[in-house]
């Protein structure tokens, strides 16, 4: 039992790319360090630091490179083979999916809380603590729906990575200065209307027509549900090529 | 029957990987030959259910193939592709396969590394692991849940002459021991060492199946060119020269292209001469155009 999720872990972990995007990772925690000594607010410098760098822009880009990457590489080097004559496809499927949670997740923990104590330390005013659970939360959303979603796309597509660079940059940040109904078709407006309702400072306030909250929770869950149900059923019936 | 196809088709938009193979695979070891670009690997990837095929059906062991959780407890493969999980020990490796098979008892692992001659490198990374010892984990991943029947795709593709010899004896005692085994390969005389039977494939049709005697006799009556790889390349030539089965020798800027007109005794003798003589080859293969010969004999 979850084998398949141990086995990514480790993949993920040994992986250099792995440390390489870790290292970008503790940027906020730089940036955040020189704006606090030019007397800015520490609790509006963490929140927007990590709204802005972290959901805007790092877990876009490292979603999209390790989700694509969770079952597309294992075909493309024919690991696979080792996993499908061994276990059913939904197996894998889910197990590696909850390992790329777990992992991926932990990749944007451990800098995230590393930034919070250093900045609470540093800044004259105390941070609340609930601004580091709140954006561990969103975090956590957030590699969930956009990594069911990834995995998903890489299943259907063959160039996956170019289509969630497409997705990510383009759609999810221009579909909603296009109309407000459009926004509703991105899995940015939700994380957005979940922050707003959680992160009472900064740029986390700037968003326009937010969802509710609890519709805005349920979105995104029923998102990563259909996703992830939808790539067991296209892995299960996928000739490996 | 350990595998029934019936007018099993594949095809890779025009290309024809398999042409209505209709085949009954019986108990035993089996040779899967043919030249590379066949559809040997596409054969046993579709009775393993990695591909799907487009027309026709197959079934192993009675059984569907496709996603077949009780026949994936039944089969073993050893892929020809050379992937693996590098960051991890030849153990780590086939602990986590092991556990995958739900394998609990790690007497077991124990047992298998043994057999392949890694248990002394287990603690190895795969990484700094030669060919050899990577075609021989394959091997070991393969059997480690002591299948009935083991599809070994190009076993001894790459590997030095000690670990063919290795692969060769597992082979043959697993049959002893009653298991079932497909395997291919594009060189007859690998397959004749290993198996009794043979399946002899060309451009996704089975030219002819049955006794790989017969099957060798054809092929004898063609001259055999080896190509051998190495960094001693006159003094391999040198040697082989003085041996009656060596008709001709030719050397090539980093090996040696041999004729022989005794392909089965070659094949025989050349590990105990390199072994003798202390001489390492990189690469051994037999240019598909012999085995082109015989197809084109045997479709006369």
């Amino acid at each position: 039992m979850f084998d398949i999720t141990v086995l990514t872990l480790k993949q993920i972990y040994k992986s250099k790319k792995t440390y390489i995007l870790e290292i970008f990772l503790f940027l906020p925690l730089i940036l955040g360090m020189y704006s606090i000594k030019h007397n800015e607010n520490g609790i509006v410098v963490f929140s927007d630091m990590i709204y802005i760098l972290y959901l805007q822009l790092f877990i876009l880009l490292i979603t999209l490179i390790f989700a694509t990457s969770l079952i597309g590489d294992e075909i493309r080097s024919g690991k696979i083979a080792f996993l499908t004559t061994r276990v059913s496809r939904k197996t894998i499927v889910i197990e590696k999916y909850i390992g790329y949670l777990i992992s991926v997740s932990l990749v944007f923990l451990i800098p995230l809380i590393t930034t919070f104590v250093v900045l609470h330390t540093y800044a004259p005013e105390n941070i609340p603590v609930k601004i580091l659970f709140s954006y561990m939360l969103i975090i956590f959303l957030a590699v969930a729906a956009y990594g069911a979603f990834y995995l998903f796309i890489s299943l259907i597509i063959s160039r996956p990575l170019m289509f969630g660079l497409f997705f990510a940059f383009i759609w999810e940040m221009i579909a909603p200065s296009i109309s407000e109904r459009l926004s509703k078709f991105t899995i940015m407006h939700y994380l957005q209307s979940i922050s707003y309702k959680l992160i009472k400072y900064g740029d986390a306030q700037h968003v326009s027509n937010p969802s509710n909250f609890n519709y805005s929770l349920s979105i995104l869950c029923i998102l990563c549900i259909i996703t992830v149900f939808l790539s067991i059923i296209l892995f299960k019936q996928k000739s490996l090529e | 029957m350990i595998i029934q196809t019936k007018n099993l088709s594949k095809w890779y938009g025009t290309v024809l990987a398999l042409n209505d193979v209709s085949i009954n695979v019986e108990e035993g070891i089996t040779g899967l030959l043919g030249p590379n670009g066949a559809g040997k690997s596409t054969f046993l990837k579709i009775a393993i259910g990695f591909i799907k095929e487009n027309k026709g059906k197959i079934t192993v062991l009675g059984m569907d193939v496709w996603d077949n959780i009780e026949l994936k407890k039944r089969i073993g493969y050893c892929p020809e592709n050379d992937a693996f999980y590098s960051f991890m020990t030849g153990y780590d490796f086939l602990k986590t396969m092991g556990r995958l098979n739900k394998i609990k008892d790690f007497k077991r692992i124990n047992k298998v590394l043994k057999e392949v001659d890694l248990w002394d490198d287990r603690n190895r990374v795969i990484s700094g692991y030669s060919k050899g010892m990577r075609q021989k984990l394959k091997v070991a991943q393969a059997l480690l849940h002591d299948p009935d029947l083991l599809f070994l795709d190009e076993p001894l593709s790459g590997a030095d002459p000690i670990a063919r010899i290795k692969i060769m004896e597992i082979t043959k005692k697993l049959v002893e021991d009653g298991k079932n085994i497909i395997v291919s390969s594009h060189i007859l005389h690998e397959v004749e060492r290993m198996a009794d039977k043979v399946l002899l494939i060309n451009k996704g049709r089975v030219l002819a199946e049955g006794k790989i005697h017969e099957i060798r006799e054809a092929i004898d009556k063609f001259p055999h060119s080896v190509k051998l790889l190495t960094e001693e390349k006159r003094k391999l030539a040198k040697l082989l020269i003085g041996y009656d089965f060596v008709e001709s020798v030719k050397l090539l800027e980093n090996g040696i292209i041999l004729k022989t007109p005794r392909p089965d005794i070659f094949y025989s003798e050349l590990p105990k001469i390199l072994i003798k003589n202390s001489l390492e080859i990189t690469h051994l293969s037999s240019p598909d155009d012999n085995l082109e010969s015989v197809f084109r004999y045997l479709v006369r």
